[in-house]
Formats: structure tokens, sequence, C-alpha cells
């Protein structure tokens, strides 16, 4: 059995291109269906059936309010007219190359601010997701908001193009590829990140299943999920693309999405 | 009267599908509830000077909360994360002991149910994180309680 996780020390948060680590003590992340009643004649019992997804995300941090601090971020952010940003937490090990993400793409519903005379003044924040999400390879498809990735490429400042670690992430011959792109900073240039996929370690014949748009400010953000299926590919990896520029910071994680039905 | 049972070592196991008998149990199960009840119907008629009721449907939640373990392909939270996202129906088995199933230590046998929550990144910072999960019973399913298997 493995240790106990402590949460805290490696975890993270990012939020569009935004690293709220260091503000955030406390994050409550819940994945869930409705439970839609299936009760037939023949039962006894008061059966249910999985239904849509209901994520919930709720952090909790320090107030600060300085130039790309939480407070005018979380403020801007709870409007009709944002549209969401992927919002992505790791409970540890979050700076290795595979450990596992969770991202829901979503919009701020809910930014709580308040203490009494003399306590520290902290924030509650809440995050639910938002209709459509991610920007998707086939036209028309939604793919829906929670994603359980693992890390390609840690957040890190980079000079140049930079080809992940070859990650594995298994096959079940017809999953598509959710990837999740943060840029944190760049300066100057313009960043492309695409994901690769093939059935060795050592990447011998890889194949481009996503590509993100091409970043040339941040903060930024971007989920897509691809149209094609890995087939029996077992390895994933990053590579970003960088066309100086002095130098660009960001993180992109990966999970298999369940494949999406042939169009008609 | 018997002693009380300290629960120490407690009996929360999965199959991978309602059509397999092979459980295995849960590793890091911190807490596992299953109430069990049925509906009170209404009943009360002409004569009675009582909110009379009759036992309906029954119902059967379950819940536990787990140390949460990220390992690949056989910890908890890849584990559970599979079950919710691909729906798939399992059979559970829980006992009060993990002993061989007996009068004093009977099996509670769901055979069709489906994972409908996890909480896979909650806690504050120091805290060891637990992944709360509940399953619920699906349309075809009963729960037995059994002291042989």
């Amino acid at each position: 059995m493995a240790n106990p996780v402590i949460f805290g020390p490696t975890s993270a948060w990012y939020a569009g291109g935004y690293d709220w680590t260091g503000a955030t003590h406390t994050i409550r992340l819940s994945v869930g269906r409705a439970e839609v009643d299936d009760a037939r004649l023949g039962d006894d019992i008061d059966a249910k059936y999985p239904g849509i997804t209901v994520p919930s995300l709720e952090m909790t941090g320090f107030f600060s309010a300085g130039s790309g601090e939480p407070d005018p971020i979380f403020f801007d952010r709870i409007k009709q007219t944002f549209t969401g940003v992927p919002n992505s937490v790791c409970a540890e090990n979050s700076t290795t190359a595979g450990s596992v993400w969770y991202t829901v793409f979503g919009t701020k519903f809910a930014y709580d601010l308040g203490a009494a005379h003399g306590e520290s003044l902290q924030f509650t924040a809440r995050v639910g997701p938002r209709s459509g999400g991610s920007a998707v390879a086939v036209t028309g498809k939604r793919p829906g908001n929670v994603f359980r990735g693992l890390l390609l490429l840690p957040k890190a400042l980079r000079t140049g193009t930079t080809t992940g670690s070859a990650v594995q992430v298994g096959s079940d011959g017809g999953s598509s590829v959710a990837s999740v792109l943060h840029v944190f900073a760049i300066t100057g240039g313009s960043l492309t990140v695409t994901i690769e996929s093939d059935n060795g370690s050592g990447f011998p014949s890889p194949t481009v299943i996503n590509t993100h748009t091409a970043v040339t400010t941040a903060p930024n953000s971007e989920v897509i999920v691809s149209g094609a299926t890995i087939g029996t590919d077992t390895w994933l990896r990053a590579v970003a693309t960088y066309t100086p520029g002095t130098d660009f910071t960001c993180a992109v994680m990966a999970a298999r999405s369940v494949s999406f039905p042939a169009l008609p | 009267m018997a002693n009380p049972t300290i629960f120490t070592d407690g009996y929360f196991a999965l199959t991978t599908a309602t059509g397999s008998s092979t459980y295995t149990e849960v590793d890091g199960t911190k807490e596992v509830r299953m109430p069990i009840s049925r509906e009170e119907v209404d009943d009360a008629a002409m004569d009675d000077d009582i909110n009379a009721m009759f036992p309906g449907r029954m119902n059967a939640p379950i819940s536990a909360k787990l140390r949460q373990d990220f390992t690949a392909s056989t910890g908890n939270d890849v584990k559970f994360w599979t079950l919710l996202n691909a729906k798939t129906a399992v059979r559970c088995k829980i006992r009060a002991t993990d002993a061989a199933v007996s009068t004093t230590n009977p099996s509670y046998i769901f055979n069709k149910v489906r994972v409908y929550n996890i909480t896979p990144v909650s806690g504050a910072h120091g805290e060891a994180l637990v992944n709360e999960v509940e399953l619920r019973v699906s349309s075809g399913g009963t729960v037995t309680r059994s002291t042989s298997t």
C-alpha cells in the first residue's frame, strides 16, 4: 500500500495560465454523476442510473490584489461574457512528468471574501463548468469538461524548442486525447505545442494527435480534444516548438478521453 | 451478549463487472457505511389512530472513505475514476471483518452497483488526502445477506 498523500508540499493549481499555487491552502474537488431515477417494475430497490457529470471545484486561499494576483482576476471572471478556462489541480508531484492532474474547464461562479477583525483575510472561489468547454477537432462535439490527465511537460522556464518526456497512458484502442495547455509567460516569439502518440517510449514513429493554437501572449490556456483516436499507441509526449523570442513558461497535461462516435 | 465489534479490519470489495464473482478488496479503506432502509409509504386507513406506514422500496447507498492513492494502474484514484467515467456496473461485498464469512461475520452483497461520486483532490494544506466515494444500486440490482459466500 502506498504512503498517504499529504496535500500541499508538492500540490499545485493552475487556472487559465495563472499559477495560483502560492495563493491557495485548500482545494475541494468532487466529481460525480447525476443520480437519475431508474427503478423499473420488478425492482425492489430505489435504482439509479449515472447521468451527466457534475463537478464541484472550490478553493480557499489568501487575499492579494496586485497586478496578476487573484483578486482582480477572480472578480473579472465572474461574468457571463467570460467563457471559461481550464482549472488544473494536482495533489502531489506537480513538477514531475507523469503526475496526475484533474482539469475542470469552467468559469468563476463565486468569489467570497471576508474575515473578522484580526483574522487573515481569505477568499473562497468556486468554479463551475461552462457549456461546450473545449475547442474540439470535430465540429459540433461537446467532449465534457472534466479530465483526469498526466503531466507531459512540467512548468518551467524554457528558452528553446523542448520535447517533453514520454509518458505511458495505456490504450483501449479507441480513445481520443484531451490535452491542456497553460502558458504562464512568454517573452517574444511564438509557441506552438503539439501532442504526439506512439507505440514505443522512444517514439520511433510519432503521430501528431493534437496541435494547440500558436501562442504569443500570456497568460493563455487551451483545452482541445482530438477528433482522431490514438488506436493502439500507449505513449504520449508534448513538443513545445518555440520560434524565438527570449523565453517562455508553460505546462501541458493530457488525458485519454472517451472516443467520439463517427461522423455521419 | 457478544462483545462489540471494533471496526478495524472491515472488508470492502468490488468485482470488475457484474458477471464476475472475483472480488478484490479496496485497499486503503478508512471508513465504509451502508445504511439500508425501506421507504416509508403512508398506509394509514380508516380506523387507524396512528401514522401507519408500510415498507416500500429499499434504499441501500454505499459510501466509503479511502486513503487517496495515485499509483498508476492500480491505485484507488485511477480505479474509481475509471468506474465513474465508464459507468461500469460491478458487484460489491461488505463484511464487518476481513475473515471468512460466517453466521457471525455475514456478507452484504450488492450485485449491481455503479460509482456516482469521488473526491480526488480534496484537502487543506498538510492534510492526508481522502477520496470519498459513493456507490448506488442500479436497476436489476439487489442486496442480499449471506452467511456462506
